[in-house]
């Protein structure tokens, strides 16, 4: 697979040159206990809990994978509510900030309902 | 319908679905060194379920299959050639062979739909039904900004691999294949052989699919996969009609001359009966051969692939050879 040479070759090249450099205490992912380096030389990662882990370097991976390191497909209806709500939330904000650059200001102050509407759920929640 | 029974051999032979699942807090299938809580989770998940899914499905530990047996479930597709080492590898495949889902894969839950022709929209639909009563009982691994979480971070994001098989030999024949490869690849398509990443293209049949798994939506991936599939289909249509308006007498020739050999020979390499059937194939789309044979050239290639020739009995090369030509030779 293309992403593993990727890595394997970097590392093979990395490890010509340099001595492996010895971290005192590398991260490690409190799920499956393994590093970043461990991603690296691997190419997969342990678990899901790397993800978050790992968030930094992962977002660049993800872009050069992807071009994109934000996901808006599926969203699993048991464990996502709050996530479906949020991008609702953040839908009907750009919907609003539409609507004032398009001077629409009927359809800005009910957006701006709205919004207020949900924002109010989630203080009483 | 069994995506190379019921097919009509056309440029886009079968559709494919795959989604990746993995089950939240225990490591992937690479990290996991005992797999069996993890398996019986699913498994119950499954059999449990409130649909009639359980009932449709049928689960095979491939542990206590025989290597035959697993190569042919890989010949028809319905688990990956990772899944042939069987060591704690399983899967539930439905009754009417349209769709599989394989556990401790790279991922935990690999899901699979595969069906005749193009059927990516039908095909989706199925898989995300399933995927939804699956999540009734399970809990994915799941993350706001990186979507369903992978082993691997190709897949990660909708987990969504949507595939076609295409027949392209004329594109092939006439060199112009590189070029498609190139240009789907500029478009996040990846043009690879049949058995999926790394293999080689056998009987001018290729794989069709998206790399692109994080950002877009799943209707936006398979939206590209049918423009591009449906490129290339025009083109290979294209390059058919050149063929015949400049080469008549040349492929026909090389048509019937595959014909012929199948019609008649008593020993057939594997990779010689591919590369003759996908002449077949050719030559009865577009319109050189008029008859009609008895299983499609498709057909024929699953069932004289060495797995399917074999039968569980361990019979010689030579043997194999022997016994897909009388296949093919009764058939074709």
């Amino acid at each position: 697979m293309l992403f593993d040479e990727l890595f394997n070759d970097f590392f093979e090249d990395f490890n010509m040159f340099t001595p492996t450099p010895q971290f005192k205490e590398e991260k490690k992912c409190p799920v499956c206990g393994r590093s970043y380096s461990d991603f690296r030389r691997l190419g997969k990662f342990g678990c899901g809990e790397c993800y978050k882990t790992f968030k930094t370097p992962i977002i660049s991976v993800m872009k050069q994978l992807h071009t994109n390191s934000e996901h808006t497909g599926k969203i699993p209806s048991k464990s996502g509510h709050k996530i479906k709500q949020k991008r609702i939330y953040e839908d009907l904000k750009q919907k609003l900030q539409k609507a004032v650059a398009d001077e629409d200001y009927e359809t800005a102050a009910k957006l701006h309902k709205e919004i207020r509407k949900m924002e109010n759920e989630v203080k009483q929640s | 319908m069994i995506w190379y029974k019921d097919n009509n051999n056309d440029i886009i032979i079968s559709t494919r679905i795959r989604l990746a699942r993995n089950l939240e807090s225990i490591p992937f299938p690479n990290a996991l060194k005992d797999k069996t809580a993890a398996i019986n989770h699913i498994k119950n998940a499954v059999l449990n379920s409130n649909s009639t899914l359980s009932q449709e499905l049928k689960y095979i530990n491939l542990s206590d299959t025989s290597k035959n047996e697993a190569q042919r479930l890989a010949e028809e597709h319905l688990i990956s050639p990772q899944m042939l080492d069987g060591k704690d590898r399983s899967v539930f495949i439905s009754k009417d062979s349209t769709m599989s889902i394989m556990l401790m894969e790279e991922d935990h839950i690999r899901l699979q739909v595969i069906m005749p022709g193009n059927a990516t929209d039908e095909a989706f639909d199925i898989a995300n039904k399933i995927d939804d009563v699956l999540e009734e009982n399970l809990d994915f691994a799941f993350d706001e900004d990186f979507g369903y979480l992978t082993s691997c971070p190709t897949n990660a994001g909708t987990g969504l691999r949507a595939s076609y098989m295409m027949h392209l030999p004329a594109l092939t024949l006439t060199s112009n294949i590189n070029k498609v490869i190139a240009s789907a690849g500029s478009l996040g398509i990846a043009v690879r052989g049949l058995y999926g990443e790394g293999t080689k293209s056998q009987g001018n049949l290729y794989q069709i699919s998206n790399q692109t798994t994080l950002g877009l939506t799943e209707e936006e991936i398979i939206d590209r996969l049918k423009t591009v599939a449906k490129r290339i289909s025009d083109m290979e249509k294209k390059a058919r009609e050149n063929l015949m308006n400049a080469q008549k007498t040349a492929i026909s020739d090389k048509v019937y001359r595959s014909y012929g050999i199948l019609k008649f020979s008593r020993s057939l390499t594997s990779n010689e009966a591919k590369s003759l059937l996908s002449d077949v194939m050719l030559g009865l789309s577009m319109g050189i051969i008029k008859e009609t044979p008895n299983k499609s050239p498709l057909e024929c290639m699953v069932l004289s692939s060495p797995a399917f020739i074999s039968e569980d009995k361990d019979i010689t090369p030579q043997m194999r050879d022997e016994k897909r030509a009388e296949l093919i030779r009764e058939n074709i």
